[in-house]
């Protein structure tokens, strides 16, 4: 009968948000990591304008949320969501969809 | 129906201390994430001005993440502190009411309102019906 609220499933705006943000940075970790391990070669790559990476981000990350909005806010949950977003971003660069 | 309690994530059967030590390495991974991202953007920014402004837009999501996952683990906090106060209440108010009920148990009946044992039986009483209901209903299960 111990039931704590905040570890059930369900879901809610709060929890869509929060795993939204966590799978935009999954994302841009994607997108940065090259950047910050090889950033001497880097420096003369094209890159998008950084209103259109935020926007692309937002985009691929509403999927991770709505799947992930059923999990509670807790730093074991949002690792997946991070996790989702870094995955769909590497789906799309592999398949060269953007 | 299905019972909400049997579909949550609290069902788990390792040890609450692992839990707790998954949930820090977790975090910790989380704000290494986010300071990775922010360091990113900002080495970015250096060459393409901007990228400060998505440098904000990164401190301010990484703000919200913190700010909601220390309203969560507050607002645990608090509905743990209240059940723990609820039980003990309970307990207490049963195990005066059984002492009331071995003494006096024909004189259940005629307990004035203002008594102060009047409220603990009250809840006895309640709490006797609600484990009834729950038992009846697990029972037509």
């Amino acid at each position: 009968m111990s039931g704590d609220p905040h570890l059930e499933l369900g879901e809610s705006l709060p929890r869509f948000l929060s795993h939204w943000l966590a799978a935009c940075f999954g994302h841009f970790l994607m997108v940065l990591l090259p950047l910050i391990t090889d950033w001497a070669h880097v420096k003369n790559a094209t890159w998008p304008s950084w209103w259109s990476l935020l926007l692309f981000a937002a985009l691929t990350s509403l999927v991770a949320a709505i799947i992930n909005a059923n999990l509670p806010v807790t730093p074991r949950e949002m690792i997946k969501s991070v996790a989702l977003g870094f995955a769909l971003n590497a789906t799309i660069v592999m398949l060269r969809l953007a | 129906m299905p019972d909400p309690l049997h579909h949550g994530l609290n069902q788990s059967r390792w040890p609450k201390r692992i839990g707790r030590l998954i949930d820090a390495i977790c975090l910790v991974a989380l704000i290494v994430v986010i300071v990775t991202v922010i360091y990113g953007f900002w080495l970015r920014a250096i060459w393409a001005h901007g990228y400060y402004l998505a440098v904000a837009v990164a401190v301010l999501g990484a703000f919200v993440i913190l700010i909601g996952l220390a309203q969560q683990a507050i607002a645990a906090r608090d509905v743990a502190t209240w059940r723990d106060m609820a039980e003990w209440q309970i307990r207490a108010a049963r195990a005066a009411a059984g002492q009331a009920g071995a003494t006096q148990a024909d004189a259940d009946d005629e307990i004035e309102a203002n008594a102060a044992a009047y409220y603990e039986i009250l809840i006895g009483t309640l709490v006797a019906h609600a484990e009834q209901d729950e038992r009846s209903i697990v029972d037509e299960r």
